[in-house]
């Protein structure tokens, strides 16, 4: 077989080496193999809906309904095994960019379909994790693969732990009178370290480094850039994007059955995107069975070096990526926890020693009107979850 | 590379602040096994946050949800 262009031995090479990781993965799980310990089940719906693109202006936004499925069983006392399952259904709006012929086009309705297979090992007061998975739409394929040692000390007050990973990531074009060459090919590199501390019986902190390498095709096939002289071009992105995020959390026990978590997340990356992001969530039992959750997250970033609101023939990257602007964005909502055990057992069914459910309500909102000419995107977020403990 | 150095002062501030703390004893550990206090609670719903948080802002990464794939609508 003669490979005749750079893009096909490039996929060949990725194609080699994800089939060992998995390969590798895959032996390593069987090896590992013994049977008992805590085994959990959870199921988990969300439905997504926001009011406006974050890549044409004054275009309706997109709904998406997400089924998460996931399994830990212990096979030995030291073993687990984790399975996870997801489903998305997405419906955007069908566009088209007057003037040009072969029009930019999204599908009205997409599904993306995610599994990945894990297998944690404890070794002392270390933790060994290694696991792979999977995601296929349409017009997006991805495989990843991961690693993770954790090792904990000073009478298990501390743990740091390292994790690496790696995606392989395909990318086809639905775009009507495609021209160009797809399937292309994008690989991510994650190396991430963290550090957690008890500080007190009430006090639990955590820092955190990641670091990333995202190389190959990072645009979005289907768009295309109107320039300020009406003409019309596809979108380009750079092919190489080194990313560093570092964050910092605590979590403090208060006296009235409640706790306050609080991050920040410091972000920047070789595009010129920074950003800061800080969390704050309330917790308070309301009964012994019964939690409430409150929540604010505000996030403010920088524009990527190449964006412009309004790209003309000069701009060499040009793009209407709306993830790369000037923004701020906050979000605020509430969550119910509850603990049906009791319940569950007075009815007569006792399949599980715990089982919970939850149902939480989040409103997220981008604050840039005023720059775009426009309300920023609003998107209300509602997730309904079910978890039993065996 | 400054923000190596930041992150290699926070790195050593926590290590030295930890060697001072007094030892947290496994019998003074009940409220931390509680629910409210795990870091991460609800690992599907921070999977699903995360996911929302990419597609629709710049920033990535650092909280530790590993995953793939695009869903970039």
């Amino acid at each position: 077989m003669q490979l005749t262009t750079r893009s096909q031995k490039l996929r060949l090479t990725s194609h080699v080496s994800r089939l060992t990781a998995f390969i590798l993965i895959a032996h390593c799980s069987l090896l590992i193999a013994e049977a008992k310990a805590e085994d959990r089940f959870s199921i988990k719906y969300q439905h997504y809906e926001d009011d406006k693109s974050i890549y044409y202006k004054n275009t309706k936004g997109v709904t998406s309904d997400r089924w998460l499925v996931a399994l830990t069983k212990a096979i030995t006392e030291k073993t687990s095994l984790a399975l996870n399952y997801g489903v998305d259904a997405i419906s955007s709006a069908s566009w088209k960019v007057d003037g040009v012929t072969s029009a930019s086009r999204r599908a009205g309705e997409e599904d993306r379909h995610s599994g990945s297979l894990g297998v944690n090992h404890t070794i002392g007061k270390a933790t060994v994790s290694a696991g792979m998975g999977l995601s296929r739409e349409n017009n997006y394929n991805s495989d990843y693969v991961y690693a993770s040692v954790g090792q904990e000390f000073n009478k298990r007050n501390t743990n740091v732990t390292l994790t690496v990973s790696k995606a392989w990531d395909d990318i086809y074009s639905t775009k009507i009178g495609e021209s160009r060459d797809f399937p292309r090919d994008k690989e991510t590199s994650t190396l991430a370290l963290s550090l957690t501390q008890t500080i007190t019986p009430w006090t639990i902190a955590a820092i955190g480094h990641e670091y990333s390498t995202v190389d190959g095709y990072q645009a979005h096939p289907e768009n295309v850039v109107q320039l300020s002289n009406g003409s019309f071009t596809d979108e380009l992105h750079p092919e190489t994007r080194y990313r560093n995020a570092s964050v910092i959390r605590v979590n403090q026990y208060l006296p009235w059955r409640g706790a306050i978590h609080a991050d920040y997340r410091y972000y920047n990356d070789s595009w010129g995107i920074d950003s800061n992001t800080l969390g704050l969530k309330y917790y308070q039992y309301l009964y012994s069975d019964l939690i409430l959750r409150a929540r604010y997250r505000y996030y403010s970033q920088g524009a990527a070096d190449f964006y412009s609101e309004n790209p003309t023939t000069a701009d060499r990257l040009p793009t209407i990526d709306g993830k790369l602007r000037d923004f701020d964005s906050e979000l605020y909502g509430v969550k119910f926890i509850y603990n049906i055990t009791k319940l569950a057992n007075k009815m007569g069914l006792k399949a599980a020693e715990k089982i919970n459910l939850d149902v939480k309500y989040d409103r997220y909102q981008q604050l840039d009107g005023i720059t775009r000419g426009e309300d920023g995107l609003k998107a209300d977020i509602v997730q309904v979850g079910l978890g039993m403990e065996f | 590379m400054k923000l190596w150095l930041l992150v290699l002062m926070l790195l050593s501030l926590f290590f030295t602040g930890c060697a001072t703390l007094e030892r947290v004893q496994p019998w003074e550990r009940e409220v931390l096994a509680d629910p409210i206090m795990q870091l991460e609670p609800d690992p599907q719903e921070a999977a699903l946050d995360e996911h929302i948080f990419s597609t629709r802002e710049g920033s990535a990464g650092g909280y530790g949800a590993a995953g793939g794939g695009c869903g970039c609508n």
